[in-house]
């Protein structure tokens, strides 16, 4: 199509178009990177302390470490929830340690199971709420190692390994030289079910764990735990965290809600299934007296209920009765209770007896119901003016049925050394439901 | 109606009674000896054009006159004229073509500007670009001092109207016109016409910067055969360029064809490269001396890393100012990691037909389509990958001690310094090994454009002096947003999740979905992500143009009826809009109107007083119409069109030895919206400002001038004294893009800012050239009173809270940032042989020849601000500075 009249021009524009299109092909910017080789870190030095004696070495206040310590151990914690911010825990067989560090986001490197040595020289011990942690001086007080350095200082030896086992515990075999390790409780129930774990306006919040035996530790979670609005689950099942300490209580944190393990939602936990404190008076407790012109009264002042036969008429058999109790769908059902006494009635070695009954019409006279004394409790002793918890009374023989727990006072007369004041207040029943 | 009643006025009061004569001039390119065609002519100030002869006739009052000739392809040429005959025959004038490429605008557009690696709106810069004519103020304006980033008469790019053969090149959805979609293709678009400031447009209704038309066919190309190779240390450092044009032959038949690549393994900038490509290719058929057809398809792949700009902490702390934090090492190879993948070609088809001596009907319709795509990282709970996130600075440091120890660290190594791929890629491998998603990945953000374009119009001479010309114009099509992946970086699969969103809305799990209708969905390379949606729009404009020149008086007027239409087509169901994401959202549909017009009046034929005026309304730009459109299709509130009234007036000195030209403009912008978004790391979302009611004036003063002194030496010079302030306290409505946080209405104190840019700049320089085919020129250019881009929340009453009257910190946080003006010098030189019938040409450039590194020339405040503190260092701003000496080497063959 080209009008060209020469081979001349032919020619030249044949070499153009040859060396224009050589020049197109040699030069191609390269846009498909290979991928870099897979880096897998290798550390070749030793650790010369463990964590144990690297902590030993505290000596209180900010500590510098002058010496070349090396110590090594395996990372525990993730912030990959957010629950954990800018703190690293490694721990060895020996302990644990918080290393606290100026740096987010620290999973992506240093994985759960990442092996990691630290060149201690140059940072610091400090003591934050009791526990040793190491990092570096801020303000003359503990603060975090800064991203500056903390290539200097941290070391990965090694693709991530398994996460150490956690070390198994009750909440009450639980000793200091945990703290900073991962640590598993079984069989723990949350004090509180269905709440958040910590609501937005708190910066952190604390929840109680609890087990069977009533022995309970705090779990404290950050509002950026991207688990901080989930619901504290209902069951008992078991906990995986790192444990901490705070001014002497020990706090257990999360890596990730994912820690909870084995929980069975559909486990029984205490319930109250009565719990009554008295901060008002009762509308469903029932006062009956069968002698005397005297009966169990509300006590607005101490928040109770109270009775004294102390110049009465005729000598007192006064009854207060419990709202039904209903033991279906229960177990370990558990009666407690506090009374105290004054004043001491010669004449009646038991003024104040405790009874149970299930076929109590629930109003009128008790005495035509069928009671059973409640034996093997402890009540405030003769004129002691103590209040006394009346330790647990097992109702486990009513189990199935609707029960009334009746208070029985009696005098022997209407004046002092005759007469006795008592006193009744927090009545509860617990007992494991699902 | 004003205007009709104005056309009556002029059309009854002038009566021309003075005798007339017709000038006949006949040009030819002096090498070929073949008719130079459709290439513009002045007559004093009318422009005339040559027809397909080469030849013109004009009819004029007796008189003086001078004839200039004065373009891309052609040395300038006078020739002063007596008009006192009935018929003037000047024969045959030679015209030299320009062997030199001193002038050679479009080659600067491809090379001079960093700010075109800018992302966003502050950077944009083509104004003026294409804008070279017989007029020494435009032509330095755009050549000298287009580095300064200096936009004639401030006005942003949208502007300036830009059209191929009548098409209209504006983009429908930013306004902006983009050069780079016909870069290289330098010797196949120097045939245009052109307009500055307000005046009669006759392809279009043009804009009130000024117009310019692109006559891209195989028969207006000059006939050529033309390999050239050019080295430079700009944006790339080789361009080898080809052109063939063959000129009609015996049957009425031209070809063209241009391809070239333009390539740079490393830019002036470091972690900049380019990889560009353009072809075109035009066939032109003559059926007779009344009706032709050309079909022309050109294009411009390109490829290239970008720069980004920096706060001047990480300048001073790399010690240079052409830091660049978009790069890093892989494997010890430099990688970008913005990389633009552009390819918009276009094919269009035009007609022109002479139906008798006074009617023309011209008519083009044109198909554009392809692809524009830039790479940018992306990350899920990691940390920011980008080396100058502000935490990372020595600046975030609280104590010197740590300052000093953050300032070793970062100035370490370029593993700190520059994006860390390696470390990307290792993050990415151990989330992998844990069974997790992707870290980081490399996306692309798209936005392909589709779209249908005409023009037609139709012209008719009403007697010898009167004109009307009346058409339609317009485009149809859809821009198709998407994200994709385009690099894992190693990982296994991404997550295609609203991080920002997760935080935010644990209740709820859906929020955080990008796509409901595809949740959790793996995401490998090259899928779609992210957002996913059509922008269709339409635009057609009516236009009429009534001219008539008089021997004393020439005037104008034109007027332009358009309709304007756009909405959003969701493919994706957003789980923070999951009822206003998918599907089609609603229309907006607006009516517009523009009105221009001018009287000049000749005092003689060297002294020329001229003035125009026009009123104009306009929709808001789509852009800036949405709130966020990659979420939803919600709209702003009281979306209303724009107006924008200007007026200029222009003393003309046309001597034989001397052009001079100086005007006064002022414009007003009323109603304007503008829409910034940016990222909030505090809330981890993005936060849109949407600012309604900007109003602005414009005004100044634009001096140019040039005076030979000698046959072959002259001075050229040209000023602005420019005064752009913003007139209004607007309303910004910050939206937050997750719904963390409920939108909010704030008023922007920014009544009498500055709108940003150099509003005085200048030139001066001596142009010499030796009867031997070399010349050499020398310029000075200079600019002041350059403003800083500000952040609107800066200036509200929320910033400033808490703080006592004449606290000292309220002018700190309110006040606006003057930059630095500053000066450069710029040399060329060439020389050219004739080697039988063929020639061989040299030419060298180079700008900024004192080297002056510290040259702010825009740049734009942080979005973001300090409230709790009012620390105003803490998200400094970020400056882009012009580059520093550069050269620009050509030599060219003609053959």
């Amino acid at each position: 199509m080209l009008t060209i009249n020469n081979m001349k021009s032919v020619f030249t524009t044949f070499v153009t178009l040859v060396s224009l299109t050589g020049f197109v092909l040699t030069s191609c910017i390269k846009e498909k990177f290979d991928e870099p080789p897979v880096n897998i870190p290798h550390v070749d030095f030793q650790a010369n302390k463990t964590i144990a004696e690297l902590k030993a070495m505290y000596s209180g206040g900010l500590d510098s470490i002058q010496d070349t310590i090396i110590i090594k151990g395996i990372v525990i914690s993730s912030d990959e929830e957010g629950n954990i911010y800018k703190s690293l825990y490694i721990q060895d067989n020996t302990a644990g340690i918080l290393i606290a560090l100026d740096r987010t986001n620290l999973y992506t490197t240093f994985k759960p199971g990442q092996r990691v040595y630290v060149k201690c020289k140059g940072l610091f011990l400090g003591n934050y709420g009791g526990v040793t942690q190491l990092g570096y001086k801020y303000n003359n007080s503990i603060g975090r190692i800064p991203n500056a350095i903390i290539d200097n200082h941290l070391f990965r030896d090694s693709l991530p390994g398994a996460v150490p086992t956690p070390l198994s515990r009750e909440i009450t075999t639980i000793t200091g030289n945990d703290i900073g390790r991962l640590i598993r409780i079984d069989n723990v129930f949350f004090e509180e079910v269905n709440v958040e774990f910590a609501p937005q306006s708190a910066s952190a919040t604390d929840r109680k764990l609890q087990d069977i035996n009533g022995n309970s530790i705090i779990l404290r979670t950050s509002k950026y735990a991207t688990f901080a609005s989930n619901k504290t689950p209902k069951g008992r099942g078991s906990i995986i965290a790192i444990l901490s300490s705070y001014n002497g209580t020990y706090q257990l944190y999360l890596n990730s809600i994912k820690d909870l393990v084995d929980w069975d939602t559909t486990a029984p936990i205490p319930s109250n299934i009565i719990y009554e404190t008295f901060t008002t008076a009762p509308t469903d407790w029932i006062t009956y007296s069968v002698s005397s012109n005297k009966n169990w009264i509300y006590d607005a002042t101490f928040q109770c209920m109270s009775i004294n036969g102390y110049g009465a008429d005729v000598p007192s058999h006064d009854w207060l009765i419990s709202p039904a109790i209903n033991l279906t769908n229960v177990s370990s059902p558990i009666l407690t209770f506090k009374t105290w006494t004054r004043y001491t009635d010669t004449g009646t070695p038991k003024p104040l007896t405790v009874w149970i009954s299930d076929n109590y019409t629930g109003t009128g006279d008790p005495t035509q119901a069928t009671w059973t004394e409640i034996t093997n409790i402890n009540l405030s002793p003769t004129n002691s003016q103590t209040w006394t918890h009346s330790g647990d009374i097992d109702l486990s023989n009513y189990i199935g049925k609707t029960i009334y727990i009746g208070f029985k006072y009696i005098s022997s007369g209407t004046g002092s050394n005759s007469s006795s004041h008592w006193e009744v207040d927090e009545f509860k029943v617990k007992a494991l439901s699902k | 109606m004003r205007i009709f009643c104005l056309f009556a006025f002029f059309v009854v009061t002038t009566i021309a009674i003075a005798q007339q004569g017709t000038i006949k001039v006949k040009f030819v390119d002096k090498d070929q000896q073949q008719p130079v065609i459709n290439y513009p002519i002045w007559i004093n100030t009318q422009k005339f054009i040559t027809d397909d002869k080469g030849t013109l006739e004009a009819k004029l009052p007796y008189g003086t006159y001078l004839l200039i000739v004065s373009g891309d392809e052609y040395e300038t040429y006078t020739q002063k004229i007596e008009l006192h005959t009935e018929e003037l025959d000047i024969q045959t004038i030679e015209l030299t073509a320009k062997s030199f490429s001193n002038n050679d605008i479009s080659q600067m557009s491809e090379q001079t500007f960093l700010s075109d690696d800018i992302d966003d709106k502050q950077g944009q810069n083509i104004s003026g670009l294409l804008h070279a004519f017989n007029d020494p103020f435009t032509n330095i304006a755009s050549f000298n001092l287009s580095s300064f980033n200096f936009r004639s008469r401030g006005y942003d790019a949208a502007n300036f109207a830009v059209y191929i053969n009548g098409l209209p090149m504006n983009d429908f959805e930013n306004g902006r016109a983009s050069y780079s979609e016909w870069g290289g293709l330098n010797n196949v678009t120097r045939n245009k016409v052109s307009t500055n400031g307000i005046d009669a447009s006759n392809y279009a209704f043009g804009n009130i910067g000024g117009s310019t038309n692109i006559l891209m066919t195989a028969g207006s190309i000059r006939k050529q055969n033309q390999l050239s190779y050019a080295i430079s240390n700009r944006s790339y450092t080789h361009r080898l360029m080809y052109t063939y044009s063959s000129g009609y032959n015996e049957k009425g038949l031209a070809y063209a064809f241009s391809i070239s690549k333009r390539y740079a393994e490393r830019g002036y900038v470091k972690g900049t490269w380019y990889d560009a490509y353009s072809y075109f290719a035009s066939i032109e058929k003559k059926w007779n001396n009344n009706h032709q057809t050309a079909l022309t398809i050109f294009g411009a792949p390109y490829k290239r890393g970008m720069q980004a700009p920096a706060t001047q902490e990480c300048y001073d702390l790399i010690g240079s100012n052409y830091y660049n934090p978009n790069w890093g090492y892989q494997d010890g190879i430099v990688r970008n990691a913005k990389v633009r993948k552009v390819n918009q070609p276009m094919i269009f088809l035009t007609e022109s037909y002479r139906l008798n001596d006074k009617q023309k009907l011209n008519f083009s319709t044109g198909y554009q389509f392809g692809r524009f795509g830039t790479t940018s990282l992306n990350w899920y709970q990691a940390n920011d990958p980008r080396p100058d996130y502000y935490r990372y600075l020595p600046s975030y440091q609280t104590t010197p001690y740590f300052q000093q120890i953050t300032t070793d660290y970062w100035t370490s190594s370029p593993n700190v310094y520059q994006i860390n791929w390696d470390q990307l890629y290792q993050i990415n491998y151990l989330a992998t090994l844990s069974g997790q998603s992707a870290r980081y990945i490399v996306e692309e953000q798209r936005k392909d454009n589709n779209q249908w374009l005409y023009n037609m119009h139709f012209t008719h001479d009403l007697n010898d002096r009167t004109t009307l010309i009346t058409g339609i114009n317009g485009s149809v099509g859809k821009t198709h947003y998407f994200k994709v992946l385009n690099d894992l970086l190693g990982a296994a699969y991404w997550l295609d999740i609203d991080q920002y969103a997760e935080r935010d809305f644990p209740d709820n799990p859906s929020m955080l979905l990008n796509d409901i209708n595809n949740p959790y969905k793996h995401i490998k390379v090259g899928d779609i992500f992210g957002y996913n949606y059509n922008i269709h729009f339409n635009n057609h404009n009516a236009w009429l143009l009534f001219q008539q020149k008089t021997y004393r008086i020439d005037y104008y007027a034109q007027l332009q009826a358009s309709t304007s239409s756009f909405y959003r087509k969701g493919f994706m169901k957003n789980g923070r809009y999951p009822e206003a994401s998918y599907g089609k959202g609603n229309i907006n549909t607006f009516m517009h109107y523009a009105t221009k017009a001018g009287i000049t009046y000749k005092l003689s034929g060297r002294h020329i007083i001229t003035t125009n005026g026009a009123y104009i309304t306009q929709p808001p730009l789509p852009e800036n119409a949405f709130i966020n459109a990659r979420t939803s299709s919600r709209i702003i509130r009281n979306i209303e069109n724009e107006t924008i009234v200007a007026g200029e007036a222009s003393y003309i000195f046309r001597g034989i030895n001397s052009v001079a030209r100086i005007t006064a403009y002022q414009t007003y912008f009323y109603n304007q919206t503008d829409i910034r978004s940016f990222y909030h790391d505090q809330y981890q979302t993005f936060v849109n400002i949407l600012l309604q009611n900007i109003d602005k004036v414009h005004q100044g003063i634009e001096v140019g001038a040039e005076i030979k002194l000698h046959s072959s030496l002259s001075v050229v010079g040209a000023y602005n004294l420019g005064n752009y302030r913003y007139t209004s306290r607007p309303t910004a409505t910050i939206s937050y893009d997750n719904g963390s946080k409920a939108d909010t209405t704030e008023i922007i104190y920014m009544k009498y800012f500055y709108v940003p840019g150099p509003q005085n700049a200048g030139s001066i320089g001596l142009k010499y050239r030796h009867p031997k085919f070399w010349f050499a020129s020398i310029h000075f250019n200079q600019f002041d009173k350059n403003y800083l881009d500000f952040n609107p929340e800066r200036r509200t009453e929320l910033a400033i809270n808490n703080l006592g009257p004449g606290d000292p910190l309220i002018t700190q946080i309110t006040q606006q940032q003057k930059l630095k003006g500053g000066y450069t010098v710029d040399f060329s030189i060439g020389k050219s042989w004739k080697i039988g019938s063929q020639y061989v040409a040299i030419n060298l450039n180079i700008n900024n020849a004192l080297n002056n590194q510290k040259l702010i020339t825009g740049g734009y405040e942080q979005m973001r601000f300090d409230f709790q503190n009012k620390n105003i260092n803490k998200f400094p701003p970020k400056y882009f500075y012009s580059y520093g000496r550069t050269y620009f080497f050509m030599i060219s063959y003609r053959f």
